[in-house]
């Protein structure tokens, strides 16, 4: 029998507290879900196919797929081990390097988008040793893949380090004494324990990715096919073609809601995981 | 800065209204000094001035947005929104400009001429379609490919170098002046001193050029109609003119109040 | 042989502690928060010493003036933690087969020494559920299962039964007594219940506040105990009394409560502390007519069952002081002795044994 997750109080008392939390429940919901109920509104399935026939909302779509792909994938090589390290060592700096790697999350896009032109562009420290070497990032969809790295990268690694350090410790204690080397226990223990967090950890990441406007915009710039992802698409049409902007919208819509609905519940059902989690004495509570 | 109450006004006793002007993104710096003119001979109101890609306003006009004057960098967009019989009276053209080609001064392109836009591998950026001086900038390229000094298939050419759209012509030149872009093309009073430090101009051929005509009108259903009215005309003053012109606006031969 | 001398600053005391735990089963007892279950984990590795040495047979485990420290992976060191550390994603048949993978053993190697271990942990029928569907006492037995498959020199047990119930706990002390019985390593086994002690172990190690006080065989335990601690531990009858004066033949009277006991072999005066073995009080239902010195009437108090067997039950006397004795169910049943009958305990002036100072 599993158990609750919260105690609730016993019968008797006033429900006022309860009350209350339901009014401010009922207010919150109606402020997320009006809007998407308005723009869903807008559109009848025989629309949507419509326009997705239109060349300029099907070459955002595949951009936006191929950038949100490659940008995740990208995250995920990236940030895994870093949320690792964070986990199991202690070092000098480190404090530092946990708030760098939160720092996008509080940056507004645009102001992402112009630090990374400072680095990376043609004129940036970084960008005159990637020209070199013949990359360039500017204008390009690899530098749209970069944006989004930079800004979606904290949405994976804060829950990857948080399922990663909550592991009980009395497992990886076990997994010591049997014999486990540092790669065997990440891959045979602490990730299968912690896969939920981590799947949780993606879909953030790449509903993020997927999102991206502003450090795009000013960084990769926009252009149809080779910068122009499906949010700019949307902000450009929507200064000239509604009707499209707002297929592109319902688009993004269902795509975000499909992944977070999907990396978030499915996979940790059926892989039968019910580990302990946050206990004194895991990882996350040194 | 417009929206800034002007000292002295303090005093004045009416509650302050506020005027809202719509306006193109290559009019922020002369309409700034317009608005703050507009001020200081209107105690108690306040300019707040709206400045995007004339597309963009039009869409946030028509979408309902409270405006009371729109000041569109092309006929399009007020067409547009007189369309949609969201206008007051008719419009006035205001201004003229003409389109410049800019290229960083660090010049990495190595462009010394126009014609250089079509060389292979030079990064131009251009507005997108829909905005004002991205049309303007097509028309242009077509243009240049007309004239004996340029191949049939220069605007080809020069279009295949586009690597960005931007939606306002502040962003071309933002990316100019940043030395991302290789070239753009910007209305001649997007150089002010300020731009003209960190970019080289190319002087486009008149044969060639486009002249941008600006038209303005008064929004329908606007609260403030006297202090709408009152900024049209200031602008087609000759002090509003003259502040155009010191800009890099050509002023309208004779400007109808 | 497993010898550890460590030395580890705990929160209230320091641990120091000297053990050499040989091939069978030497069981270390004592109060919680004594340190035993630190002392398990700075074997494994888990935990570094401050200072001190643990060897392996002929490997050096820890040597901080040597300045070496093998990771828990490289000790060889097989341990079973009080509770359930089975990996959750695992069946039981995986959890078993993990150090074999974790050893990168081959497939074939894997899959057979897993068989056969599971076969004599009766774990077949379990191998492939989840440990979330095994009850307390099958999951200890993975746990054991899991270390044991992998021929530990040494094998570390933290309480392994003391998460289970009574019954259980009391069901599986016979089968992992046989299976200890038959492992050739040498096991450390923690408990902080008596009936675990004297059930298993052929040697007993006491640790008291970090220290080991007292450790050797069985046996020795029973018939001497080195403390107060020890002596309750094992359910041994500890009191202590004052010497009120001698008899003719040369024994000391003690007053014990509101008792007074022939002591022999006291020469000295003042308070005296003794034991008298639970073994060598004879009960009866009338005043005994014997040899014995020491007579002593109460009431029957309790009637226990007496683990690990249940031939003995022990029956406690009530009193200044309160005693334990140990008699067959038989006689008990025989004699009537319920709690509440009134009964006479008599045991000689030779059963007792005075403790020194």
């Amino acid at each position: 029998m599993k158990p609750r997750a919260t105690p609730t109080p016993a019968s008797g008392g006033p429900a006022t507290l309860f009350f209350l939390a339901l009014a401010a429940t009922t207010a919150l919901v109606a402020l997320l879900a009006l809007p998407f109920i308005g723009l869903l509104a807008r559109v009848t399935p025989a629309g949507i196919l419509v326009h997705l026939a239109q060349p300029q909302v099907l070459v955002a779509l595949r951009l936006s797929l191929f950038t949100t792909l490659a940008s995740t994938a990208t995250v995920i090589v990236l940030g895994t081990p870093t949320a690792y390290l964070l986990v199991t060592r202690e070092f000098p700096g480190k404090r530092l390097l946990e708030v760098l790697l939160q720092l996008p999350m509080v940056l507004p896009p645009t102001v992402a988008g112009f630090a990374l032109l400072m680095a990376f562009g043609r004129a940036g420290f970084a960008g005159r040793a990637l020209d070199v070497l013949g990359i360039s990032l500017p204008f390009t969809t690899l530098g749209v893949v970069v944006a989004q790295v930079f800004m979606a990268a904290p949405f994976y690694i804060a829950p990857a380090r948080a399922g990663l350090g909550s592991i009980d410790r009395r497992y990886l204690e076990a997994a010591d004494t049997l014999g486990a080397g540092e790669a065997f226990r990440f891959f045979r223990v602490m990730l299968p324990i912690a896969l939920p967090a981590l799947l949780s950890g993606v879909a953030m990441s790449a509903a993020r990715a997927l999102g991206e406007f502003g450090a795009t915009i000013t960084f990769a710039g926009n252009f149809p096919g080779t910068t122009q992802t499906m949010p700019l698409a949307v902000y450009m049409a929507m200064q000239s073609d509604l009707d499209t902007a707002v297929v592109l919208s319902v688009l993004l819509l269902l795509m975000s809601f499909g992944l977070l609905l999907g990396l978030r519940s499915a996979p940790a059902g059926w892989l039968g995981i019910q580990a302990r989690a946050g206990t004194p004495g895991s990882l996350s509570a040194r | 800065m417009a929206g800034a109450m002007a000292p002295g006004a303090i005093a004045a006793s009416p509650p302050a209204s506020t005027l809202r002007v719509f306006a193109a993104a290559s009019l922020s710096d002369a309409f700034g000094e317009i608005a703050q003119s507009f001020e200081r001979s209107h105690a108690g109101t306040r300019v707040q001035l709206n400045l995007a890609g004339s597309q963009q306003l039009a869409s946030q006009i028509e979408q309902g947005a409270t405006a009371d004057v729109f000041a569109s960098a092309d006929e399009r967009w007020m067409d547009d929104v007189r369309a949609q019989q969201l206008l007051a009276g008719p419009d006035t053209v205001f201004a003229l400009s003409r389109l410049v080609a800019i290229v960083p001064r660090t010049n990495p392109a190595r462009i010394s001429r126009l014609q250089d836009l079509g060389k292979r591998g030079v990064k131009l950026v251009l507005g997108a379609r829909t905005v004002p001086v991205g049309q303007y900038s097509r028309i242009v390229l077509a243009n240049l490919s007309k004239l004996p000094d340029f191949d049939s298939d220069y605007a080809r050419r020069a279009l295949a170098n586009l690597v960005s759209e931007e939606d306002n012509v502040k962003a071309v030149v933002a990316k100019v002046q940043l030395g991302e872009a290789d070239a753009g093309m910007v209305y001649q009073s997007d150089v002010t001193s300020a731009v003209a430090r960190y970019v080289r101009v190319f002087e486009i051929p008149a044969a060639a050029n486009v002249l941008a005509r600006y038209p303005m009108a008064i929004v329908s259903g606007t609260r403030s109609p006297d202090a709408a009215r009152d900024f049209v005309a200031l602008t087609l003053s000759p002090a509003g003119q003259e502040i155009l012109k010191r800009h890099g606006f050509i002023p309208v031969p004779h400007p109808a109040p | 042989m497993l010898e550890l001398q460590v030395r580890f600053q705990l929160a209230e005391f320091p641990l120091e502690a000297r053990l050499a735990v040989p091939i069978g089963v030497t069981m270390l007892v004592g109060e919680s928060g004594s340190g035993k279950t630190t002392l398990l984990r700075l074997t494994a590795g888990i935990l570094r010493p401050d200072s001190g040495r643990i060897t392996l047979g002929g490997r050096v485990l820890f040597d901080r003036d040597a300045g070496v420290c093998e990771p828990p992976r490289a000790r060889g060191v097989g341990y079973v933690s009080q509770d359930d550390t089975l990996f959750p994603h695992l069946s039981v048949r995986e959890n078993v087969a993990f150090g074999l993978h974790a050893a990168h053993r081959p497939a074939a190697e894997v899959r057979d020494r897993a068989q056969r271990t599971l076969e004599r942990f009766g774990l077949l029928p379990l191998a492939e559920r989840r440990p979330r569907q095994l009850s307390g006492g099958q999951q200890q037995r993975v746990a054991l299962a899991r270390a044991v498959v992998l021929d530990p020199e040494v094998l570390l047990l933290d309480e392994p039964l003391s998460a289970l119930d009574l019954a259980t706990r009391r069901a599986l002390r016979g089968e992992l007594r046989r299976q200890l019985e038959s492992l050739p390593c040498a096991t450390l086994f923690v408990t902080h219940h008596p009936g675990d002690a004297l059930a298993f172990g052929d040697r007993i190690a006491v640790m008291e506040r970090g220290r080991i006080t007292q450790s050797g065989a069985r046996d020795e335990f029973l018939r001497h105990p080195g403390s107060a601690y020890v002596a309750e531990f094992l359910g041994v009858n500890l009191v202590a009394g004052v010497v009120a004066g001698r008899a003719p033949d040369g024994l000391a009277l003690v007053t014990v409560g509101d008792r007074t006991l022939a002591v022999p072999d006291l020469e000295r005066d003042g308070p005296v502390r003794m034991l008298i073995h639970p073994r060598e009080v004879v009960l009866s239902r009338q005043p005994p007519v014997g040899s014995a010195r020491n007579v002593l009437r109460g009431v029957v108090e309790e009637v226990l069952a007496e683990p690990p067997g249940v031939e003995n039950v022990r029956v406690i006397l009530a009193g200044r002081p309160a005693l334990a004795a140990l008699v067959t169910r038989q006689s008990a049943e025989r004699l009537g002795l319920k709690p509440g009958i009134e009964a006479y305990a008599s045991f000689k002036a030779s059963a007792i044994l005075v403790l020194p100072n």
